[in-house]
C-alpha cells in the first residue's frame, strides 16, 4: 500500500477540531483496564507491537503540507507501554485511575509527530492497571473495543506459546475505497437532504442549560448506577412495551427535557457507531458521528408510544449516520439557520467486555470519552446488570448541584415509567415538576 | 410495618434457573398443586395491571388447566380476615394487623377456586402449619406438591421447607410466583434448589418448548422478532446489522447467552456479522 494516503472525512474532521480549535487535548481519550492479578509486562508489549503493526490507521502520523491538507503517513514504530511501580492497590480504582490519566489528558498529541497513544502500566502489589490515553483520530469507542480485544487476542498466544494471531483491521485504502464509492456518495447526499429536512422542522433545540459558554476545563463526571430492583422494572417494563431498556432511557431523559421546557419537541443528540460495512467493521480508527435524534411527542403518550417512537427514529437515524455533524452544521450555517442543532448527548455504550489475560480476570474503566461543550450521558449497558450513567458536563454550564438535580430527574422518570409503563406523559412530568425526586 | 408496595420484574429465564440437587420427577399420581396465597389482599401490593402479576396469572391458570387434564387435585391457602392477636402471633410485629377489609380476602377473580378445589385457611408462613394439610395429601396418597403463587421468599419457600421436613417432594415454580424483588426470588429459587426441593419451570411441566437461542433456528426465530423482516427473505449470510439489528440488542444476546455458559463480546459478534458466522462461534464456544 502507498502512503501518505487521504483521510476520511471523520479523521479529517477530527484533525480539523483538533487543529482549529488549538485545544488538541479536548479530543483525548482514556481508558483504564484492571488486572485481577498481575500480567506479564513484556508480553504486553509484544502483543502491543502486534496489534499496533497489524493497522496502518493505528500505525501512522497525521502530516499536513503547506495547504493545511492532512496526509495518513505510516510509522511503524509503536508507543512504549510506560511502567510504574504503585506502593498499594487502590481501593477505589476508578477514582484512582482518573486521577492518574488527568495530567496526561490534559496534554495535547502532536498529530503530526506522536503516536497517538501513550500506555502505563502500572504495578501494584496485588493487581496491575493498564491506563491507555489516546486520541480520539486514532480511536472511537467501538475502537477502542476492537484495539483491545486483538491485544487480549495477541497477550493469550504468547502466554500459550502460540503464534500470534493473523489480525484483520481494515486499511485506510479500503476504507477510502468504501467510502469515494458512488453508492456512499449517493448514500451521503440522501443523508444529508434527510437529515436537513429534519432540522427544518424544529423550532427550538433545548438542553438542561440555556448558557452558551465554552469549555474551559476538564469536564466534570458524575457518575451513577441504577438499584437492583429499579433495574429489574425497566427490564420487566421493556419486555411488557416490547422495546429496550435503552429507549426506556431514552424515554426517560426526553420526558425531563418535556417537564423542564413545556415543550412536547426534544432533540437530543445520539452518539451513532456508524458502521455498517464490514470494512468500517473491522477499522478501529474514529468514525462514530452524533446526530440529531428529533422526537414528537404527545402529551398523553405512554412509555411504550414514547419508546417505540424513539425505536423508529433511531432506525431512521441510522439511514443517514454517516453524514458528518460537522457538515450538518456547515450546511445550516450557509442557509443562515441556527447551529444549536442537538440536546443532551446520550452514548449507549454496550461494547464492555472482561478478556481474561492468560487466566487473569479483568474489568475495564471508561475514564474519559472526549470533552463535551454541554453535557454528553455515557450510558454503560451490560445486559442484566444495572445500566451506569456518566454525566460528563462543562462546568461553565453546569455546576455540580444542577447535574445532581438532571441525575436525579433522570432516574426518577425512568423509575416511574417503568413503574407504571400506562402513565400519559402528561402525568409523568406533572410527578416530576411536583419535586417528586429520589437519588436512586 | 405494612407489605410494601411493589413494583414488576422480569420473572426468570429456564437458562438462569440454579442446578437442582435432587432429579425427582413429577409423577401425576403422587402430585398436588397448591396455589398459595393469591388473594385480592396480597396481589394488591403489586398496583393494578402489574405485568409480573399478569404473567404469573396466566402461568397459573395454564399449570391449573394442566393439573385438571392430569388428574393432579388442586389446593389453595387464603388467609382469614381479622385475625385476633393470639391467632396472628408473631405476624403481628413483623406485618402489622394484617388482612382487615372482607372485599379483600377472596383469591383474585381469574384463578378463582372451583368446586372441585379444596381451600385452605393459612396461619402461619407455611400452608402446613396449624392445618391438617398434610393429612389431606396423605389421604389422596400424594407426596409431591408443586407450589406456587406469592410472596415467593415467605410462604411459599417456607412451606417448601416444611413439605420437605415432612417427606413430601416440593417443587417450586420458578416462572409462577412472584415476590417482592427479584433479588428475593432468585434467593428463594436457590435455597429450594439447594437445601429442600425442586425448582422447575413451566415450559418443564408443559412440556413445551423454549427456544434455544444457540441453535440455527432459535437463533433465527429470535432475530426475527427484533428486525423488520419476513422469515422467506431472511437470509443467514447477510449482514444482521444491515437487516438493522442494533448493537443494544447484540447486548441484550449476549447476555442471554452467558446465562448458558456461553462468552461473547460485542465486538467480536460485530466483525462477523452474520447468524451462519454467529453460530459457528457458539459451537466453537460450547465446545471450549
Amino acid at each position: 500500500m502507498t502512503h501518505p494516503l487521504p483521510l476520511t472525512d471523520s479523521q479529517h474532521a477530527m484533525w480539523l477540531l483538533h487543529t482549529i480549535s488549538g485545544r488538541g487535548e479536548l479530543f483525548n481519550v482514556a481508558e483504564c483496564l484492571e488486572f485481577k492479578g498481575k500480567i506479564s509486562a513484556s508480553w504486553l508489549q509484544q502483543a502491543l507491537q502486534h496489534v499496533w503493526q497489524a493497522s496502518d490507521m493505528l500505525a501512522c502520523r497525521f502530516i499536513s503540507d503547506d495547504s493545511y491538507t492532512p496526509k495518513l503517513h505510516h510509522d511503524n514504530t509503536p508507543p512504549h507501554i510506560i511502567c510504574q511501580d504503585i506502593a498499594q492497590d487502590p481501593e477505589d480504582v476508578l477514582s484512582f485511575a482518573q486521577q492518574f490519566a488527568k495530567p496526561h489528558l490534559a496534554k495535547p498529541f502532536d498529530l503530526a509527530k506522536d503516536a497517538l497513544m501513550t500506555l502505563f502500566l502500572l504495578r501494584g502489589p496485588q493487581q496491575d492497571y493498564l491506563v491507555i490515553v489516546a486520541h480520539h483520530l486514532l480511536l472511537d469507542g467501538y475502537g477502542f473495543g476492537l484495539f483491545s480485544q486483538s491485544l487480549n487476542r495477541c497477550y493469550n498466544a504468547l502466554s500459550k506459546g502460540k503464534p500470534l494471531p493473523k489480525l484483520r483491521f481494515t486499511e485506510q485504502q479500503e476504507l477510502l475505497e468504501l467510502q469515494q464509492s458512488d453508492g456512499y456518495q449517493t448514500q451521503q447526499n440522501q443523508a444529508r437532504d434527510t437529515l436537513n429536512q429534519w432540522l427544518d422542522k424544529i423550532a427550538n433545540v433545548y438542553s438542561y442549560s440555556t448558557q452558551k459558554a465554552d469549555v474551559s476545563e476538564p469536564n466534570h463526571r458524575l457518575t451513577s448506577t441504577f438499584s437492583q430492583s429499579v433495574w429489574h422494572t425497566i427490564q420487566s417494563a421493556a419486555q411488557v412495551t416490547k422495546t429496550t431498556s435503552s429507549e426506556i432511557l431514552l424515554a426517560a431523559i426526553a420526558a425531563t427535557l418535556v417537564e423542564q421546557h413545556q415543550q412536547n419537541q426534544v432533540t437530543l443528540g445520539l452518539v451513532m457507531m456508524n458502521r455498517q460495512a464490514i470494512v468500517e467493521l473491522s477499522s478501529p480508527c474514529v468514525q462514530s458521528n452524533v446526530l440529531p435524534l428529533p422526537l414528537e411527542l404527545n402529551e398523553q403518550d405512554d412509555l411504550s408510544a414514547v419508546a417505540h417512537q424513539i425505536n423508529q427514529q433511531i432506525k431512521a437515524l441510522k439511514k443517514v449516520q454517516s453524514y458528518r455533524v460537522e457538515s450538518l452544521k456547515r450546511d445550516r450555517q450557509k442557509q443562515g439557520k441556527s447551529l444549536s442543532i442537538i440536546g443532551p448527548t446520550i452514548n449507549l455504550l454496550p461494547f464492555a467486555s472482561t478478556p481474561k489475560y492468560a487466566g487473569v480476570e479483568t474489568s475495564s474503566h471508561i475514564l474519559s470519552a472526549g470533552t463535551t461543550d454541554d453535557i454528553m450521558l455515557q450510558i454503560h449497558l451490560l445486559g442484566d446488570t444495572p445500566a451506569t450513567v456518566d454525566f460528563d458536563s462543562n462546568i461553565a454550564r453546569y455546576d455540580s448541584d444542577s447535574v445532581k438535580n438532571i441525575q436525579s430527574r433522570i432516574f426518577t422518570a425512568a423509575h416511574l415509567w417503568a413503574t407504571q409503563p400506562k402513565l400519559s406523559l402528561k402525568s409523568l412530568c406533572k410527578q416530576l415538576s411536583q419535586g417528586n425526586l429520589e437519588v436512586s | 410495618m405494612s407489605i410494601p408496595k411493589l413494583n414488576h420484574y422480569p420473572l426468570p429465564r429456564d437458562a438462569e434457573l440454579p442446578e437442582n440437587r435432587v432429579n425427582w420427577d413429577i409423577d401425576p399420581n403422587r402430585a398436588a398443586l397448591l396455589i398459595h396465597d393469591v388473594q385480592h389482599y396480597f396481589v394488591g401490593f403489586y398496583g393494578d395491571d402489574n405485568p409480573l402479576i399478569d404473567t404469573m396469572i396466566q402461568n397459573i391458570q395454564a399449570l391449573k388447566a394442566h393439573c385438571y387434564e392430569h388428574n393432579i387435585p388442586v389446593y389453595y391457602t387464603a388467609q382469614p380476615i381479622k385475625q385476633g392477636k393470639h391467632e396472628r402471633g408473631l405476624l403481628s410485629d413483623m406485618w402489622g394487623p394484617g388482612l382487615q377489609d372482607p372485599a379483600q380476602q377472596p383469591i383474585v377473580d381469574a384463578l378463582a377456586p372451583t368446586e372441585k378445589d379444596v381451600v385452605l385457611t393459612k396461619w402461619r408462613y407455611s400452608a402446613f402449619q396449624k392445618c391438617d394439610f398434610e393429612q389431606q395429601l396423605r389421604d389422596k396418597q400424594r407426596d409431591q406438591l408443586l407450589i406456587v403463587g406469592i410472596y415467593g421468599h415467605i410462604g411459599v419457600m417456607t412451606t417448601a421447607v416444611d413439605a420437605f421436613m415432612r417427606d413430601i417432594e416440593p417443587f417450586l415454580v420458578a416462572d409462577a410466583i412472584a415476590d417482592f424483588t427479584r433479588e428475593e426470588h432468585m434467593m428463594a429459587l436457590n435455597f429450594v434448589a439447594k437445601r429442600c426441593g425442586k425448582v422447575v419451570s413451566m415450559s418443564e411441566i408443559l412440556g413445551t418448548q423454549t427456544q434455544d437461542l444457540t441453535s440455527l433456528d432459535g437463533l433465527k426465530a429470535h432475530i426475527l422478532t427484533l428486525i423488520d423482516c419476513e422469515e422467506d427473505e431472511f437470509d443467514e449470510h447477510e449482514s444482521l446489522i444491515d437487516y438493522g439489528l442494533d448493537s443494544v440488542q447484540v447486548m441484550n444476546l449476549i447476555s442471554l447467552w452467558q446465562q448458558q455458559g456461553i462468552e461473547t463480546n460485542f465486538i467480536e459478534l460485530a466483525q462477523i456479522p452474520t447468524l451462519a458466522a454467529w453460530i459457528e462461534l457458539l459451537e466453537e464456544r460450547k465446545e471450549d
